[in-house]
């Protein structure tokens, strides 16, 4: 009753958000949910049969799920970290600078984010194929390489790590560059005239204030890089030997080359409670002591 | 007066609507009015009720001989024939759409789960077949006459027959051999070491010989095999059989057959080249593009392909993609001592998926029937290597010296299985290249990485 209240008083604010609401249930809540449920059916194209939990048994019992589980704990561990930091440091370079070039560098660094990922893969191919791609060709004029980018699993890794760096960064150098201008000067001045140094203000100042641009950063850019496909799926297809395979390439391949959409759907579902639990702990260790 | 005017016109309206509505009605699209083959062109197929078709096709046509300019890239030829039809009926509207071979397997499984797969599908047989199976696919032996099937070739009708039933009509197959870059052993004044198109058959030391003979560390990687995916896996089975392991014992499509030391040999072979330096660097991630690029570039000389090969050689030279004179030359895949491997036939069809409307359904067989006529089967020999599969066809490609040659092999060493039929083809063939990968990168021996395929593979089979 005092919910229906509550609903009344706030109608006008629901009737706002109800499209949104609307494709929300649609196209995420809902499919969702039926992938919950086709967790535990053998689902073929055209029948599904209850088989309880043995699609969870088979993911268990899988070596190459593991491989993936594995894979994709690197990529975020390995890239989310990375990804930050760079970000932080051009944001804290281009800061400084002049309107027009703060403009041209936001642009520059924002225009991965705007063009497609498939493009963008495909040009990292070119660059990094190892007999005739730009990478190898400049090793080659300094006397190095030839290098298998793609060619083993742990450098096929690093590589996908390097790449994908290179497209998400751009989103936090902007956030990272906005929320540097919303820091008072007033704190950077009375800090200088208290005797600290450049580091100490910003290990001081700069870190601590940037803390809810941080954490929204540290839980988009973690849910971003769990989901990481194009890029695998497009240069390495999850190879060699599984050594870049991950848990949403895995559930590609499952629902559509082997057309097992139950496993794929607990695949789903595994990476779901993956990705809660992370964003879960990265709320309570950075989200406490938050004011937005 | 105006009154009865107005009444007059009212019932002229009327009579014109029920006459209108009767008219209507006489072609209502149930199946029971005018059959596709009793309407001819012109004004007749003008009064027919219209139907809209939808046709998927792999890419595998483009720059047709006589029709260059017409037929620029993938997609066009199909189009142009599709229009040929459309003239001929003008009341059949035809939806082309050219799905790349990568998204093929992908596009086609999603868009029948979400119920919005096309009404033909032009694909290979190792895909529709697994459609086949998933009960989606119209049985064409009851809509197809018995007069077209009998043009067809029996053995082809058998491979697509599954269950009984004819689940898609075969347009045409490839075989796939050995292909040699014949310039790069010219150049080194090496052609001895090659066999000839009169002698096409070579051993695997022969072979070993020949590909050393022209290798230069870092420059000329003399064989590549295809391992970055799970496309043309013909080639890495063609190595198999060339040592006398098979993937299925006598068909029996329960277990694999591959883990034997047949196998296991086929397998460390490709290793000890790997380790040579006889196959490209990354060649567990190096696709078929870029085989070919190395091919084209004198970089590569052995590799397993089809005649389509040449098809793509030319486009490569029209479009300045090549580095000297590539020469293709076709011979059997070499075999070891007492083996005489078979070669793959990998066949395409059009498969027609289930319709719930007769009438359509009979104007859907009509256009298949049509894409599959004597006249286009010719061209699609002449311009893609593809075998025919229709008696009137002939062999149409019977004066080019690389097309005899696969029919020697055939007749003379017979087909392999690659399980095409299997009802766990998809899943199967996507379990080998890891393995390979696996056992290349040194990650695995070969015989653990063959142990391995064939403890996932015979777990996918029992299931």
């Amino acid at each position: 009753m005092q919910l229906m209240k509550r609903i009344l008083e706030a109608r006008s604010a629901y009737f706002f958000i109800l499209p949104a609401y609307f494709f929300f249930v649609v196209f995420t809540l809902l499919p969702l949910l039926q992938g919950l449920q086709f967790s535990f059916y053998d689902v073929k194209l055209t029948s599904r049969t209850w088989v309880g939990l043995d699609n969870f048994i088979g993911l268990y019992q899988d070596p190459v799920f593991w491989k993936a589980l594995t894979n994709t704990v690197v990529l975020v561990v390995g890239i989310v970290p990375a990804a930050m930091a760079i970000s932080l440091f051009i944001a804290v370079i281009v800061y400084p600078l002049g309107r027009g070039l703060q403009t041209f560098f936001r642009m520059a660094f924002y225009m991965p984010i705007v063009a497609s990922g498939v493009a963008l893969s495909l040009v990292w191919l070119w660059i990094l194929n190892p007999t005739y791609g730009l990478l190898n060709y400049v090793l080659g004029l300094l006397g190095a390489g030839p290098v298998a980018w793609l060619g083993t699993p742990n450098m096929a890794l690093l590589t996908v790590d390097m790449v994908v760096i290179t497209m998400i960064v751009g989103q936090p150098v902007i956030l990272y560059i906005a929320a540097l201008g919303g820091i008072p000067r007033d704190l950077y001045e009375s800090a200088m005239i208290d005797g600290a140094g450049a580091w100490r203000q910003f290990r001081s100042i700069t870190l601590p204030l940037l803390k809810p641009t941080t954490l929204f950063v540290l839980v988009t850019q973690t849910i971003g890089v769990f989901q990481v496909f194009v890029v695998i799926h497009l240069m390495t297809g999850g190879g060699p030997a599984h050594g870049t395979q991950t848990i949403v390439y895995r559930m590609y391949q499952t629902g559509f080359d082997f057309f097992n959409f139950g496993t794929a759907s607990a695949l789903g579902v595994v990476l779901i409670l993956l990705v809660s639990v992370v964003a879960w702990a990265q709320f309570k260790w950075l989200g406490q002591e938050t004011e937005y | 007066m105006a009154m009865h005017y107005r009444k007059a016109m009212a019932l002229l309206l009327m009579v014109l609507l029920v006459c209108t509505a009767c008219g209507a009605n006489t072609n209502d699209g149930n199946g029971s009015g005018t059959s596709p083959g009793g309407a001819a062109s012109g004004g007749e197929s003008d009064e027919l009720p219209e139907v809209e078709i939808t046709y998927w096709t792999d890419p595998r046509f483009k720059l047709i001989e006589g029709m260059e300019e017409q037929t620029p890239n993938n997609g066009d030829f199909e189009k142009w024939q599709a229009e040929q039809f459309m003239a001929q009926y003008p009341h059949v509207k035809i939806d082309v759409q050219v799905v790349t071979f990568e998204d093929m397997p992908k596009k086609v499984p999603a868009s029948i789960a979400a119920g919005t797969q096309p009404d033909i599908l032009r694909d290979y047989l190792g895909r529709t077949s697994q459609y086949a199976y998933q009960g989606v696919l119209e049985n064409l032996e009851e809509s197809v006459s018995e007069e077209e099937l009998a043009d067809y070739h029996q053995d082809y009708l058998d491979m697509y027959t599954i269950d009984g039933h004819l689940h898609a009509l075969p347009a045409y197959a490839w075989t796939a051999t050995m292909m040699l870059n014949r310039e790069m052993w010219a150049e080194r004044d090496a052609l001895d070491l090659l066999p000839t198109r009169e002698d096409p058959y070579w051993t695997i030391e022969e072979f070993d010989t020949a590909i050393r003979a022209v290798a230069e560390p870092g420059k000329v990687f003399p064989y590549a095999v295809h391992i970055s995916n799970s496309q043309s896996d013909n080639g890495i089975l063609e190595l198999f059989w060339g040592f006398g392991a098979k993937l299925y014992a006598d068909g029996d499509y329960s277990k694999i057959a591959l883990n034997s030391p047949e196998g296991a040999a086929a397998m460390e072979y490709l290793v000890q080249l790997n380790k040579d330096g006889l196959l490209p660097p990354s060649i567990s991630t190096t696709g078929p593009t870029d085989i070919n690029n190395l091919i084209w570039s004198g970089q590569v000389g052995a590799y397993v392909d089809t005649l389509y090969a040449k098809t793509k050689l030319a486009d490569a030279r029209a479009e300045g993609k090549t580095l000297g004179e590539p020469e293709l030359l076709f011979v059997s895949h070499p075999s070891a001592a007492g083996v005489t491997s078979g070669v793959p036939v990998g066949p395409t069809g059009y498969a027609v998926f289930k319709q719930d409307d007769d009438y359509k359904r009979e104007w859907v067989v009509k256009f298949v029937e049509f894409l599959n006529s004597t006249e286009y089967q010719e061209m699609y020999a002449i311009n893609a290597g593809q075998f025919p599969v229709k008696k009137s066809a002939g062999v149409p490609l019977s004066d080019d010296p690389d097309f005899v040659v696969m029919q020697q092999l055939i007749e003379e060493r017979g087909l392999e299985d690659m399980g095409l039929t299997s009802p766990k083809y998809a899943e199967v063939r996507e379990l080998l290249y890891p393995e390979v990968q696996a056992a290349l990168l040194g990650m695995k021996t070969p015989e653990q990485a063959l142990a391995d395929y064939e403890k996932a593979a015979n777990r996918v089979l029992a299931q």
